[in-house]
């Protein structure tokens, strides 16, 4: 398992796209084809391809067609000219105007004898002549703009211009971040099949080789000395969407004393590294550590530190170097730890220096050899081989290469949506996680809540779409085979950035649980919530409030939701007010149903999608078949149900009607909760900005499906209700945004169906296949509702493998990171799992056993041993790990509520935490 | 590669030096044959454009009525002022594009066996001839696939031999822009004939 050094085919790539026509390759190019099949074989093929378009024969239109046409043409009524149609006008205005006046002013006649007053009439005449004809001329405009080629308005030019000039600037732009932003030039990688066929639309499909050109070059100079020692003086600077670096000491030219030496950097999708971050003096201090790192115990190893949020101020770097001769493997991270060892033959006798070339050039986990010259001293992020047990990491990294002796499934039917930023069961540990109070655990010096809210998931090499509400980008783990090969496949989809606006007017109906009597306290979170909810309410808002109980029924009107109306409400509810209308006892069931059925009646047909919702307030209820039900119809119709408990309602029956709802579940807790509950309730709508995603997954002829990571196959029952709300939702959307409905057809492949993207959110789902050979490995698509351009949005890609032995590319690494971060999932929760039940040993060991795992990766593979992502979740694991050794009785719960919180939060960031 | 100035042999009419001026007047000062001309010398181009902008079959004939309607009526009201062929081509290329504005939902091009699709006469051995017919078939395929921003270029330039120059003043583009499009397609068939080929040489193994 080694990793690639720098791919040059992309450099390739984008010089034949530089190339203009009929010119022959540079020397350099020609070079490199000369030695890399792939990039023969393209070049080979866009010969091929202009040859061939050169041979496309035209396309006759059918003789029928054409006679159709000029019959057709012939049966038009004849168009007279402007100058024939001006002529007319004006003989019959003028010719005509003079025979009226004389045949209707006979006092013509008489006026001839009078100029003057004849004159001003001609002039009159002359005049309506002069409007009836620019009246003419305007109508016929119309007819100018399907053939205009005239020049537009000057503020159109300006902005066509503008247009043009942006497009052009963003189609010869660099590579964002490393990758092609698709959404202007449309052009796939090689690793898609299908295109959009909208210009500007969201043809998504990252590039399995990242350019590097948004990395950057170090040159400087260096000293050889007597000793061997080099110095290497120069800066580093980065260019603004760089990326985590990888570094290669390569030689360049020189002879004598001096000798110059180059530093080649490979960008690298780790998270961005601002600009002019430059290479920390070997004499300066460490790198400070994260937050997150600080408390960490001291174990056996040195655990890595992880990079500074911010650069440093730029300063000139020196690396010194001793021995350099035969190899020095050495870290230019971020913040400049360094270190590595150091061997070779003596440096006395070298008077060149030599550095061979580094084939992964970050830290290989040697002892560190700290030059004499400097007095810093060097952290290992991993510690000595000796220390390390490999065994789980070979394990683990062997089982990615096992083809034999695996369980396959069907790759066709609907799977498990992992994408649940608003899974109510989240907001229920958060809750209880806030209402655990301020006490630290343990040696931590951090709450639950602090510790979960550590844990976050990757940041993705996934560039934001620019014309489209989502994006799609499919990669692997591996790039190339010469047989049967297991893969990883990832499946990435990004929102657009968020956008701001302001929120349609919202439809709210409550329904009040009064089943049983209410508290003083949960009185006053009822008041607090009411009261929020009217001084949220905008114009156009219509709230409603219904009860269930003994006096249940409707207590205030769609359209009457004001603080008086509110306050009789309470009083009545409350204090015992009398009611002008008697009430009558009414259920549970009866006042969901009977508020859906008022919400459904109260909606327009251009209602936006989730303006309207249902409120259930509760102080804990028994979810029976029949409010089941009714949550489900109610969010098949476009109605979700939302459920707010009152104090320490019982958590799971508010999940399950939520969740059937399709709504959100909150635990009002505290009276002064109510307003932001009410904000976030309401501002919910505005950060959608995909609706209805069918991700697509079909496997090529040969391509074998061992599992879907974190999904599960859904049985029927369950794929009728999915299907059906999907349905549901392309239906309404077609009603209310005239988004044409689609979805009708069952699709075939891997189905898994998202309800709605949010905004800025990154999402990667992971197959694990086993491709019988090079070739095609899957086509993927997604087709959604976009929010934002209110259209119907698809996005395609394709994955093939190549024929060889390529190396794992920063793409392929990332695929695998993400395979680490899902372990990591696992071990979290099963280690919450453990502890619930009573056995905190065990859940140690479930933790200890990922730390094994993620050294022995890191150790393995060296360019994750300095990846800071990597080193801040194991730094959290480590954290749990004290806490669990330091754990007292009364904080078990909250210890493996945290564990759960954060392995949620490791695959996506919970709706209730923007 | 081709010569984009357009001197290709074929009979596609969007040669350099041919122009459709003199039968496009001759039809705005009344004649009533000369627009025959124009349909005759155009009725291909324009049905091969709407066939390879991915205009659907159903659909066609209809556009192809409209755009050669529009010229028609569009010569005699508002004759054109500079050169005519570009004129002729942005009435094509705004219909087309009008068409697939209407048409807001966005679909992938299934290949399905469409009778425009014409065939060469047979000049070699069947073999030959049948490789001939399904390179060309997948080529029209791939072409479909394409955005319709790098089609319309590289069906003007590429296929139909259409100027550049006359390419960007249609599409009303700058030239630079006119070749970065067309060789992103370019570059996108050729990446597309690269994953056939290696599909191939799979199913061969």
């Amino acid at each position: 398992m080694s990793d690639s050094a720098h791919d040059p085919c992309s450099d390739f790539r984008e010089h034949l796209l530089a190339l203009e026509e009929a010119t022959p390759l540079d020397a350099l190019h020609a070079q490199h084809m000369a030695g890399c099949e792939a990039c023969t074989e393209l070049y080979a093929s866009l010969v091929e391809v202009d040859a061939e378009l050169a041979q496309l024969q035209p396309i006759e239109a059918p003789p029928a067609l054409v006679a159709r046409t000029l019959a057709r043409i012939d049966a038009e009524p004849e168009v007279a000219s402007p100058g024939s149609v001006f002529g007319g006008i004006f003989g019959l205005v003028f010719g005509g105007f003079g025979r009226l006046l004389t045949t209707l002013f006979w006092p013509i006649l008489v006026l001839r004898r009078r100029p003057l007053l004849g004159s001003g009439l001609l002039v009159a005449g002359a005049a309506v002549s002069g409007l009836l004809v620019v009246s003419t001329l305007f109508l016929t405009r119309d007819e100018q703009s399907a053939v205009s080629m005239a020049s537009p308005d000057p503020v159109s030019v300006a902005s066509t211009k503008s247009r043009d000039r942006s497009l052009e600037q963003a189609e010869n732009s660099e590579p964002s971040n490393g990758y092609f932003d698709r959404d202007t030039d449309g052009v796939p990688d090689e690793g898609d099949g299908r295109y959009g066929d909208q210009a500007g639309d969201d043809i998504t499909a990252g590039s399995n080789r990242p350019s590097d050109s948004a990395g950057a070059a170090f040159a400087g100079s260096g000293d050889v000395f007597e000793d061997g020692t080099v110095t290497l003086d120069g800066e580093l600077d980065l260019s603004e969407n760089s990326r985590r670096q990888e570094a290669t000491l390569v030689p360049l030219a020189g002879d004598g004393a001096n000798a110059d030496f180059r530093v080649q950097l490979q960008t690298a999708p780790s998270s961005t590294v601002a600009r002019n971050v430059d290479v920390d003096r070997v004499s300066g201090a460490l790198a400070t550590p994260s937050p997150s790192a600080q408390d960490v115990p001291a174990a056996d190893e040195p655990v890595e530190v992880a990079a500074a949020e911010q650069p440093a101020p730029a300063e000139q770097a020196q690396l010194q170097l001793r021995d350099p001769l035969a190899g020095h493997r050495g870290d230019l991270g971020q913040r400049g730890t360094v270190g590595g060892s150091v061997d070779g033959p003596s440096p006395d006798s070298a008077r060149r220096a030599h550095l061979q070339p580094l084939a992964q050039g970050i830290l290989s986990p040697t002892p560190p050899a700290v030059s004499s010259s400097t007095s810093t001293g060097v952290e290992l992020p991993n510690g000595s081989p000796s220390n390390l047990d490999l065994a789980r990491a070979e394990s683990f990294l062997r089982e990615r290469e096992r083809a034999t002796g695996l369980t396959f499934q069907p790759a066709a039917g609907h799977f498990s949506n992992s994408y649940v930023p608003g899974d109510p069961a989240l907001r229920s540990l958060h809750q209880r996680l806030v209402e655990a109070g301020a006490a630290t655990l343990g040696g931590t010096g951090a709450t639950g809540l602090e510790l979960a809210e550590a844990a976050r998931s990757f940041a993705q090499p996934f560039d934001a779409p620019r014309h489209s509400a989502l994006a799609l980008y499919v990669h692997a783990d591996q790039s190339a085979t010469e047989g049967e090969r297991r893969m990883l496949v990832q499946v990435g989809l990004r929102g657009a950035a968020r956008r701001g606006g302001t929120r349609p007017a919202m439809n709210v109906g409550v329904v009040l649980d009064l089943s049983r009597p209410l508290g003083a306290e949960d009185q006053a979170r009822v008041r607090a919530l009411l009261e929020a909810l009217s001084a949220a309410r905008d114009v156009g808002d219509r709230i409603s409030l219904r009860v269930a109980g003994a006096q249940g029924g409707e207590r205030i009107a769609s359209g009457s939701f004001r603080r008086g109306q509110v306050e009789v409400a309470l009083d009545q509810l409350f204090r015992g007010a009398a009611v002008s209308t008697p009430m009558a006892p009414l259920s549970l069931d009866a006042a969901v149903r009977a508020s859906l059925a008022s919400l459904a009646a109260d909606q327009a047909p251009t209602t936006p999608l989730g303006s309207s919702f249902l409120l259930v307030v509760t102080p804990g209820l028994d979810v029976s078949p029949s409010l089941d039900r009714a949550a489900h119809v109610g969010a098949v119709a476009g109605i979700p149900t939302s459920v707010v408990g009152l104090g320490d309602a019982t958590l799971s029956s508010l999940d399950r009607l939520a969740l059937a709802g399709q709504g959100r579940r909150r635990l009002l807790t505290d009276a002064s909760e109510a307003p932001a509950m009410v904000r976030s309730e309401f501002d919910a709508i505005s950060q959608v900005v995909a609706r209805a995603l069918r991700l697509r997954i079909r496997l090529a002829p040969g391509t074998r499906l061992v599992s879907v990571l974190g999904c599960h196959r859904l049985d029927a029952g369950a794929s009728a209700r999915v299907r059906e709300a999907e349905r549901s939702i392309d239906q309404r959307l077609a009603r209310s945004l005239g988004i044409q409905a689609d979805r009708e057809e069952d699709a075939d492949g891997i189905t898994i169906f998202m309800p709605a993207f949010y905004a800025n959110d990154s999402h990667v789902i992971l197959l694990d296949v086993v491709a019988s050979a090079p070739g095609p490995v899957a086509e993927v698509s997604v087709s959604y509702k976009d929010l934002l351009r209110l259209r119907n949005g698809e996005a395609h890609s394709s994955l093939a493998l190549a024929r060889g032995t390529h190396e794992r590319g920063p793409l392929e690494r990332s695929v695998l990171k993400n395979l680490l971060a899902y372990e990591l999932s696992q071990a979290l929760d099963q280690a919450a799992s453990r502890l619930r039940s009573g056995q905190a040993e065990d859940a140690r060991a479930r933790l200890a056993q990922f730390v094994e795992l993620s050294r022995g990766v890191r150790h393995l593979m060296p360019s994750f041993a300095s990846d800071h992502e990597l080193s801040a979740d194991l730094a959290l694991v480590l954290r749990y790990d004290l806490a669990l050794r330091t754990l007292t009785p009364p904080q078990r719960v909250t210890v493996a509520d945290s564990l759960r919180l954060a392995s949620r939060r490791k695959l996506f960031e919970p709706m209730f935490s923007r | 590669m081709p010569d984009d100035s357009g001197g290709r042999e074929s009979s596609a009419p969007f040669r350099q030096g041919d122009e459709p001026a003199d039968a496009v007047l001759r039809h705005a000062q009344g004649d009533t044959h000369a627009f025959a001309e124009v349909v005759t010398m155009y009725s291909s181009p324009i049905y091969g454009y709407l066939t390879r902008c991915g205009v659907h079959p159903a659909e066609r004939d209809d556009l192809f009525q409209d755009i050669l309607i529009k010229v028609h009526r569009a010569a005699t009201e508002h004759p054109p002022t500079g050169p005519t062929r570009p004129w002729l081509l942005t009435i094509a290329v705004n219909t087309v594009r009008s068409h697939f504005r209407k048409l807001k939902v966005r679909r992938v091009m299934q290949f399905h066996a469409d009778p425009a699709k014409s065939e060469s006469a047979p000049t070699g051995t069947p073999e030959s001839e049948l490789s001939a017919q399904q390179t060309a078939s997948w080529l029209e395929h791939e072409i479909e696939k394409l955005p319709l921003d790098l089609r319309e270029v590289l069906v003007l330039c590429a296929i139909q031999g259409v100027d550049q120059k006359e390419v960007a003043a249609t599409l009303d583009l700058p030239v630079s822009t006119v070749k970065t499009k067309l060789r992103r397609a370019r570059l996108a068939l050729a990446d597309a004939r690269c994953r056939r080929s290696l599909a191939a040489k799979r199913e061969e193994q």
